[in-house]
């Protein structure tokens, strides 16, 4: 019994299909979804010399 | 062989060349995608660069107007003709079921257009020439641009935007 050598977690991982199904589609899912949120959160508002330029103030 | 089902355990054995050649064609494969796209991008120019600013739909009917009051050389079926010297930032407003105001531009000048939507979704697709953006209220979408020949195009909402979506048609005048 004590010969007997533990499956590695990577192997169990790469084994079962479906979950590597669904970390292909999670991983990107979820990734995507964070750099989306990012750009959003990121963009700048109108340069105040643009508006200066027309609204003169 | 790669090809066969692998035996118990087999996450310490070695892994068999011709496994490493495909794990290496597929690596190259996709470097040469990646570089691909900056490639097209820069070459192909079929994805122009554009930059986004936030703004509201009042600050940004605000801007359109004034440029309209700023430029504004004539009327055409109730929309104000606008002439924006070469150079300058052009604002353009999408709203159900209108653009405004007309352009008149001059041939291999550069503009930067800025646009957005007062209400809902539009698309800015000028035609024949067939470029296609989206325009969302509450977001400046600015675009560089320089027209290279000289006629009227419309500008067509290509994003079901209502009842008259049909009807949403703008136009850019492009001067010698």
């Amino acid at each position: 019994m004590s010969e007997e050598r533990k499956t590695p977690f990577l192997q169990l991982v790469f084994d079962d299909f479906i979950l590597l199904l669904f970390i292909g589609v999670a991983v990107y899912a979820v990734s995507y979804l964070i750099w989306g949120l990012m750009e959003l959160a990121w963009i700048p508002p109108i340069p105040d010399e643009i508006k200066q330029s027309l609204l003169g103030r | 062989m790669a090809i066969l089902p692998p035996g118990e355990n087999w996450f310490h054995q070695k892994v068999a060349k011709d496994e490493k050649i495909w794990m290496g064609l597929a690596f190259v494969m996709s470097l040469f995608l990646f570089f691909w796209m900056i490639i097209w991008h820069v070459y192909a120019k079929q994805n122009p660069s554009f930059v986004t600013y936030k703004t509201t739909p009042e600050e940004f009917y605000q801007l359109t107007q004034a440029f309209i009051e700023k430029y504004k050389i004539g009327e055409e079926n109730g929309i104000p003709v606008v002439k924006p010297p070469p150079g300058s930032d052009v604002f353009l407003l999408g709203r159900q079921f209108r653009w405004e105001p007309v352009l008149v531009l001059k041939k291999g000048e550069e503009y930067r257009f800025h646009i957005s939507s007062l209400d809902v979704l539009h698309g800015f697709s000028i035609q024949p020439v067939n470029m296609n953006f989206m325009v969302f209220p509450k977001y400046d979408y600015v675009l560089t641009f320089r027209p290279t020949s000289a006629g009227e195009y419309a500008i067509v909402c290509n994003e079901f935007c209502g009842i008259g979506h049909h009807m949403m048609i703008g136009k850019i005048i492009v001067e010698e």
